[in-house]
Parts: C-alpha cells; sequence; structure tokens
C-alpha cells in the first residue's frame, strides 16, 4: 500500500513541475505542428495526385494519411526527453535524497515514467486536435483515437523512455539522450510515415520499409485513423492482432531496457 | 598508519555484527555506528575505503576530517544506504546498511554534499512530500513543514521555488528536509561548503542545539579543521581510505606533543646561550630556526612568563614571544605524513592505477 502511496506522491510531484518548464510542453509539439503544416502542403498533392494513391487510399486525405506518422514522432521523441528531468534530479543530488527516503528506486522511475507518459499523451492529444483542424479526420471516432495515443505512448514508455532512462544514468548527458531523436527520425523517414510504399521508386528503400518496425507501427495507427489497411481493403473492426503484436513488442522492450536500466542503475548509482 | 586509540574506547559494550536479523544489541549499548573492515572498490577498480573500523555514541558530534579523496564522502554514502560496500560490515543504530537499509532510511537523515534540492519546487511543497514519504498523513506533513520553516527561519519564504534561494537558505532547507520525520542519527556531508563565515556560524548553532535538545546523533565530513575542532566531540582523521586517528580533538592534538613557546630573537644568539637554553630545557626541547627559539613545555600558557624570564637571564634579546598549541593540520601531518593542504590538492578519489597512489601508501604508516 505504501508502495501505491509513494508512487501517487512522486507522480503527483512530477506533473506538477510540468507547468513550470513551459518550454518543454511547447517544444514538445512545435516540430509535429510543422511537420503537419509543411509535410501537409508539400508533399499533399504529389502523393494524393498519383493514380495508384485513390485505389490504396479510397477517400483519404494526406493530412489523415500522414497524422499517424506525426502523432508517433511526438510521442516517441517526447519519451525520449522524458530522462531530462532525471538528469536534473541526479545532477543536483536530488535523486540521491529522494533514495535517502523509504521511497524505493522502482518506485522513483516508474513515477517518472507515468507522469512523462501523461504529458506526451497530452502533447499527442493536442497534436491531434491540430490535426483535425487542418483537415484530418479520425475514422474510429473518439475511441480509436484514444487508443492510437495509448497505443503509441505504451510503446514509446517502454522502448524510448526506459532505453534512453539507461543511458541518462550513466551519461548523465542530456546530449546523449537526445541521441534518440536522430535515429528515430531517420527510422521515419524510412517507413511510410509520409508516403505511400508503392510511390517509392526505389526497390532497396521499399525493402528496408519492410523490416522497419516503426513502419509496423505506423501503419498500425493508421488503420485505426483511415480505416484503411495497406492492401487498400476497408477495416471494419480494430486491427487487434497488428496491435497486439505491438503490445507484445513493447513489454519484451521494456524487459531489455528495464533490465539494462537496473544493471546501469546498479553499476553507476550504487556502485555495485 | 597507527590508530589513536581513544582511552574510553567501548568496544567491549559493543554486540558483534551479525547478518542475523534488525536491531542488534549496540543501538541499545550506545553505540550507535558500529564499522568493522569496511571496504569499497568502485567499479572503474578506484579503492575508496581501504578498511576501515571505529563506532559512534549515541548523541555524539562526530566529525571525518580529511582532504578530498579521503574516503569520507563515500564511507557516508554506505552508512546512508547509498552505496553498497564491498566488504565488511557496518550497522547504523543496530541495523545492518545493506540487509536492513529500509530500517536504516527510517531513523536517519541525510544531507549530502550538493545540496539535494529540487529544483522545481517551493520548500513547503519539498518538506511536505518528505513527510508523506516518510508515512505522515497530509495535515501532519504539512503542520511539520510549517514547524520546520519557523525553525530554519525559511516561513516567509515557504511558498518560492528553491532556485531563488541564496546558498545558506538552501543549505537550512535541505537540513530541515533531512530532518521532516525525526531522525535519530543525522548525516551529514560536507554541510558548510560554499556557505559564508555567518551561515556556517548559523549551522553550527543548529546542530548543537538539534543534539542539546533533541539527542540527535550527528555525523559530519568536513575539511574544514575548525569545524571539526569546534563543533564535534570526536573526530576521524581519513586519508587514502584509511582512518589516521579517532578521538576528541583536544586528545588528538595532545597526543602528538607539548605546546611550544616561541621566542622571536632581536638578535643571533651566541653558541653559550644556546648550550645554557638546551641545558636548562633540555636539548630535545629547544629548537632553533630562522631567528626564533622554539621550548616545548607542558602547559605553554602557564610557562611563557618563567621561559622569558631565563631568556632575558641568559641576556637573550627578545623581539616578541608566542605560545604554540599543536592545531588539528599538525595531528593530520603527525598522522598521515602529508600536509592537509598538499593532501587537498590530490585527486578527488584514489586511483590505484595511478603510481603516484601507490607512493603515498608506501609512505603512509599502516592501516585502521
Amino acid at each position: 500500500m505504501s508502495a501505491v502511496k509513494n508512487l501517487w506522491l512522486m507522480y503527483a510531484r512530477n506533473v506538477r513541475q510540468f507547468p513550470r518548464i513551459p518550454i518543454v510542453l511547447v517544444f514538445g509539439i512545435v516540430m509535429p505542428v510543422i511537420q503537419l503544416i509543411l509535410f501537409g502542403n508539400l508533399f499533399s498533392g504529389a502523393v494524393t495526385k498519383n493514380p495508384t494513391f485513390p485505389i490504396n487510399y479510397p477517400g483519404v486525405n494526406y493530412q489523415s494519411f500522414i497524422v499517424p506518422g506525426v502523432l508517433l514522432f511526438t510521442i516517441f521523441v517526447g519519451m525520449a526527453n522524458s530522462s531530462a528531468a532525471l538528469i536534473v534530479d541526479l545532477r543536483t543530488g536530488y535523486f540521491d535524497k529522494l533514495r535517502t527516503t523509504p521511497a524505493r528506486p522502482w518506485q522513483i522511475f516508474v513515477a517518472r515514467m507515468l507522469a512523462e507518459s501523461t504529458r506526451v499523451a497530452l502533447q499527442g492529444t493536442l497534436v491531434l486536435l491540430i490535426a483535425i483542424a487542418f483537415g484530418a479526420s479520425v475514422i474510429s471516432g473518439i475511441p480509436g483515437a484514444i487508443l492510437m495515443i495509448l497505443v503509441a505512448t505504451f510503446f514509446s514508455a517502454c522502448v524510448s523512455g526506459l532505453g534512453v532512462m539507461a543511458l541518462a544514468m550513466k551519461t548523465k548527458s542530456d546530449q546523449a539522450t537526445q541521441s534518440a531523436f536522430p535515429l528515430f527520425f531517420v527510422a521515419m523517414f524510412l517507413s511510410t510515415a509520409f508516403t505511400a510504399k508503392e510511390l517509392i521508386d526505389k526497390e532497396w528503400l521499399r525493402n528496408v520499409i519492410d523490416y522497419n518496425p516503426v513502419d509496423f507501427l505506423v501503419r498500425s495507427l493508421r488503420e485505426l485513423m483511415i480505416g484503411v489497411n495497406e492492401n487498400g481493403t476497408m477495416v471494419e473492426h480494430y486491427p487487434w492482432d497488428k496491435i497486439g503484436v505491438v503490445m507484445g513488442a513493447s513489454v519484451v522492450g521494456a524487459m531489455v531496457f528495464g533490465l539494462l536500466t537496473y544493471r546501469v542503475y546498479k553499476s553507476s548509482v550504487v556502485g555495485k | 598508519m597507527a590508530t589513536h586509540v581513544p582511552a574510553a574506547a567501548p568496544s567491549a559494550q559493543v554486540a558483534p555484527v551479525s547478518p542475523a536479523g534488525p536491531r542488534l544489541g549496540s543501538a541499545v549499548s550506545g553505540i550507535v555506528i558500529d564499522v568493522q573492515g569496511l571496504q569499497k572498490t568502485y567499479p572503474d577498480g578506484t579503492a575508496a575505503v581501504r578498511g576501515i573500523g571505529f563506532q559512534v555514541r549515541r548523541g555524539e558530534i562526530f566529525g571525518f576530517l580529511g582532504p578530498n579523496g579521503a574516503g569520507k564522502t563515500t564511507t557516508m554514502r554506505i552508512l546512508g544506504t547509498l552505496l553498497e560496500p564491498s566488504a565488511g560490515h557496518a550497522q547504523v543504530l543496530g541495523y545492518d546498511v545493506v540487509k536492513h537499509a529500509k530500517d536504516v532510511r527510517h531513523r536517519i537523515g541525510f544531507a549530502m554534499q550538493e545540496i539535494g534540492l529540487d529544483d522545481l519546487a517551493t520548500a513547503r511543497e519539498m518538506l511536505v512530500l518528505h513527510g508523506r514519504l516518510y508515512g505522515m498523513g497530509a495535515r501532519q506533513a504539512k503542520a511539520r513543514a510549517n514547524e520546520l520553516l519557523a525553525t530554519f527561519n525559511l516561513t516567509e519564504h515557504a511558498d518560492r521555488r528553491v532556485t531563488r534561494f541564496s546558498g545558506g537558505m538552501q543549505r537550512r532547507l535541505d537540513l530541515a528536509v533531512s530532518l521532516v520525520h525525526t531522525p535519530e542519527m543525522l548525516f551529514l556531508d560536507e554541510p558548510s561548503t560554499g556557505l559564508d563565515p555567518a551561515s556556517r556560524a548559523d549551522l553550527w548553532q543548529v546542530l548543537r542545539r538539534l543534539r542539546a535538545e533533541h539527542s540527535v546523533t550527528i555525523m559530519l565530513s568536513t575539511h574544514y579543521m575548525e569545524e571539526a575542532d569546534v563543533l564535534c566531540d570526536r573526530v576521524a582523521i581519513m586519508n587514502d581510505g584509511r582512518v589516521a586517528a579517532i578521538d576528541t580533538p583536544h586528545n588528538l592534538k595532545r597526543s602528538i606533543g607539548a605546546d611550544r613557546v616561541r621566542i622571536e630573537l632581536a638578535s643571533a644568539i651566541s653558541a653559550q646561550q644556546s648550550a645554557a637554553l638546551k641545558s636548562t630545557f633540555g636539548a630535545d626541547n629547544v629548537q632553533l630556526s630562522d631567528g626564533n627559539v622554539d621550548i616545548r613545555v607542558r602547559d605553554g600558557a602557564r610557562a611563557l612568563v618563567p621561559a622569558l624570564r631565563i631568556v632575558g637571564d641568559l641576556g637573550i634579546q627578545v623581539r616578541g614571544t608566542r605560545v604554540l598549541t599543536p592545531t588539528l593540520e599538525d595531528v593530520f601531518l603527525h598522522y598521515t605524513g602529508a600536509k592537509f593542504g598538499e593532501a587537498e590538492k590530490a585527486k578527488p578519489e584514489p586511483n590505484p592505477h595511478d603510481p603516484t597512489v601507490k607512493h603515498r601508501e608506501a609512505h603512509s604508516r599502516g592501516g585502521a
């Protein structure tokens, strides 16, 4: 019971911090909104006027098409920045101060993850609302939109959040944790986040896309967004099979990065 | 290094360190810290603590004195359950710091060298959060926060972010946070680093009051000789991961020798005058250097006038006099073979791969 109470106390402390660093809240949605506006106008014609696009994605506008990728970018990169607050606590010594209390380290980490997940989910919601204002629509309605944000947040917390947490503890450096940003940026551009696979000429690129896990995630979210799968087939139900794969991969990622975080904590913080 | 053992060493009262069960006998018998053969080698091979042992009694202000890299912080962090030792045992308040770390944490407060404050919180928010983490209800935590804010003269700043606090205010708040759960034992790692003399004096006052009014046992590390001398009941001198000596500051100073009466000469003395001085005070007790004559005496203040009279009778021209009593600096030099300032310049943590460390080890005088 005290574990739940400690989790709640530290979650509340972390959430209370967010309005006090408005730059993090604002900066986290600037890039995605630029992508929505810039890419939405730059590539819209080139993609949607290609004869194959209306066949594969009947009735879908370009804004709706790119929203899943932009949403994933918002949430994944947002989670990668989640260790910034942890680094501040490590550098100022406040992390050690918390360790001298009855709160256990896993409670400190989980509370941080939950709070940062709350932040990125809210930022994702804001980006989605802006996208809708620019003409996008979520065919699966509000429940589908919520599911999209939850799936993206869970995946990002397990993979990006926990992975960067280990790096943050090891290096105590913002620069090291921000290395996740270009990696994800490249992975996103090697996917169908901004264009349909059929419109890509290079065969090697199409092969890379086939094996890019980010693309699988984008396609899963897109089915919720536009109700059409990558084969141009209308989807009547939520793609639970794909969501299941994403959640399973997230759990595996959480186990791997969680173990890594634990080992780094033991060697870098406890000195074991 | 030769360990100076205090006359009233309480080792006979101490229960043996045992892995079995919490709250062993030592805390009850008046020993609140019992350390035996403690070692810490970091994963990179740095040996920060090389097998130390000592005890702290209930109600003491116990000081760790040593230069940067001596192993003070590592030892304190092990006792505060923040680090795990590589070998040896340590009990705090009768609980093993590894096996019963949770029990230890409930009973101690820890203020670290770097002031550990939440930059984005206000003073009141921090105090309430920590009170609640120690199991207080919301109302109780708020009341305790108000009490501590008043005690540490921070009430009017209670709702300001801590980044806007001065260094002294931040240190006071850090101490207040460490005391929120009324701990039996307080660890302070270099608490006065970065404080101006007035803030340092305030801090000493607060610590004395804590001990007097709440019987809190305080263990602090410092590299300020004056702080150890003025504040601590007993001092452990640390160097290169070892305890060189432990006793009261007074006994430590006495252990290395007597006072000296320094006669500053107005003119050079003759060989006859020198021989007469050595004959009167004993050859070993008279030292001539740089226009001074140093005479070792038991009590400098009392011996000054008679010594001056004898010197005058010998026709020695005197320009001035001083009574020199041993300082903790002298104690450090005596027990470690190194001047404190020189040791202070050494790198922060001893590195066994560094040949200079081996050189220092070769010249040290044994283990603690």
